[in-house]
């Protein structure tokens, strides 16, 4: 893709669960390669948000666009193949970890033993080719993290989209696992989205930062200036970084007074 | 204690010495039992999909009727398969009444509801997850199908074994549409009734060694396969 051509075009958009709003008016453009990163406190709709970024949920309002197709229609296949994204809860598929990552390979129509050479390679470089035989239900939360992010990234995405890919993996693994996303992306020119409740992840892989409270953009821009400048993001962090308030937070309302639901709420429908 | 200890020997005589009518009630059983869950999976597979991926009105009316169609007493439908099948009956000039079409027909109608359950709940468990997912890692609806019985695959054996069992232990549709004739619709399980109200009661012991070291040995090859094809779902961390 064309460097700077928009890979996301949100104008006002707004999903709507059964009359309860979860976002609105979303104004977002992400360009190609470059980095978001997205924080808020807990039910301001960042998951959500995800969703509609990876088509997995139309918007119920406004338009939203990806790779300049209208979300909302039917999403032909081959536009889907151009993202991945790396689930919050971390979705494995059953059987082994090397065909947790072979497969959306074989999906996509790579031949069985080019598939496993480039799943094994994505394997190593997350530091799990010796589990590549595991069942992939059997490995630790770090583990998982590591084999949801080779899996996401083995398709070469262009948009790579990823909902608190760290929260599961301890302290002294995760800025070596930062370090290794960041060359990645850098390297491919990947356009990245990342939802996190860490701002060291935000300044380790983003340019970018997005503030959602209560369902809406309260705030917005270069990542380490945000955090300098910006109340509200410090407010998210009252005790540094890495510890976000669990409850309330910045914004015109806290999520309950604004009466949204939970962005998780809406995937077990 | 005696009459166990007879029934033993007799069974293990039985199964030694070839008896022809024994085996033919058994080569009966399983055949019912195949075309049984052949048909059932046919029709209950793509019924269970549909219900448990389709979101349209009704559908909950029709799960719970499927459930509630799990409990079906066969004696029941036993009596309306009759007299479908019976002679003045609507189906009457199909004559199959009192042969094996006429008993599979029952049987399937005893063992869609579970299979149609089973497949539409296994899938309702898991589609909040499992379909995001599927559509993230980019699978076009074939392969989602796929990749859908494939991570429910436990559920699926599950549901066959309730299906093998129930169509085995049954008694009361069988003999109603079958009339337990011999050679021709007589099945395990009316064997041994017929025995017992004979006063054979060795012989209905025997029969029902017969029947249980056939229900086990189904049992452990569908749990050999079972195992043999992994764990399913692991759940909240996702469905691996």
């Amino acid at each position: 893709m064309k460097a700077d051509s928009p890979v996301v075009v949100a104008e006002g958009v707004g999903r709507a669960v059964r009359g309860r709003s979860i976002l609105d008016g979303i104004d977002l453009v992400v360009r190609a390669g470059e980095r978001w990163g997205i924080v808020g406190p807990n039910g301001a709709g960042k998951t959500t948000l995800l969703h509609l970024l990876a088509l997995l949920v139309p918007p119920t309002a406004g338009r939203l666009a990806v790779f300049g197709l209208p979300a909302g229609g039917r999403i032909p296949v081959a536009v889907r193949r151009r993202l991945s994204v790396v689930f919050q809860d971390g979705r494995l598929l059953s059987g082994s970890v090397l065909r947790n990552v072979a497969l959306p390979l074989r999906l996509r129509g790579v031949p069985r033993r080019e598939a496993r050479r480039r799943a094994e390679r994505w394997l190593e470089a997350f530091g799990l080719l010796a589990l590549a035989g595991r069942r992939a239900g059997s490995l630790s939360g770090g583990e998982r993290a590591r084999l949801n992010l080779a899996r996401a990234l083995a398709v070469e995405p262009e948009l790579l989209l990823l909902d608190e890919p760290f929260a599961a993996v301890d302290a002294s693994s995760r800025k070596p696992l930062q370090t290794l996303l960041r060359s990645i992306v850098e390297r491919e020119g990947t356009t990245l989205v990342l939802i996190s409740h860490d701002y060291r992840d935000l300044l380790a892989l983003t340019d970018q930062v997005l503030v959602l409270a209560g369902g809406r953009a309260v705030d917005r821009g270069p990542t380490a200036a945000l955090w300098a400048r910006s109340s509200r993001v410090q407010a998210l962090f009252p005790d540094g970084f890495g510890s976000i308030a669990k409850a309330g937070g910045p914004g015109p309302a806290t999520d309950a007074a604004a009466g949204v639901i939970d962005e998780g709420d809406e995937g077990g429908r | 204690m005696d009459l166990i200890g007879i029934a033993l020997r007799e069974a293990w005589g039985l199964v030694r010495s070839g008896d022809a009518e024994l085996w033919e009630i058994v080569a009966l059983s399983l055949r019912l039992a195949g075309w049984t869950m052949g048909l059932t999976l046919l029709l209950g597979l793509p019924a269970g999909l549909f219900l448990g991926f389709g979101r349209f009105p009704g559908r909950r009316p029709l799960l719970f009727l499927a459930h509630v169609g799990m409990g079906l007493p066969p004696t029941v439908v036993g009596l309306w398969v009759a007299l479908l099948f019976w002679r003045s009956g609507p189906l009457g000039e199909l004559r199959w009444i009192y042969t094996p079409r006429a008993m599979v027909v029952a049987e399937v109608i005893l063992t869609l509801p579970i299979v149609v359950a089973l497949v539409a709940t296994a899938i309702e468990s898991r589609r909040a997850k499992l379909l995001p997912l599927l559509l993230s890692l980019g699978a076009t609806p074939l392969q989602m199908l796929w990749l859908t019985l494939r991570e429910i695959r436990l559920s699926l054996l599950t549901a066959v074994m309730a299906g093998f069992g129930r169509v085995f232990s049954e008694v009361g549709a069988a003999m109603m549409v079958g009339g337990n004739i011999k050679g021709e619709t007589r099945t395990m399980t009316t064997a041994i009734v017929l025995e017992v109200s004979k006063g054979q009661f060795d012989r209905a012991l025997a029969l029902s060694f017969v029947l249980l070291g056939v229900s086990l040995a189904i049992t452990l090859l569908l749990t050999a396969v079972q195992r043999a094809g992994g764990g399913e779902g692991e759940g909240g961390g996702g469905m691996g």
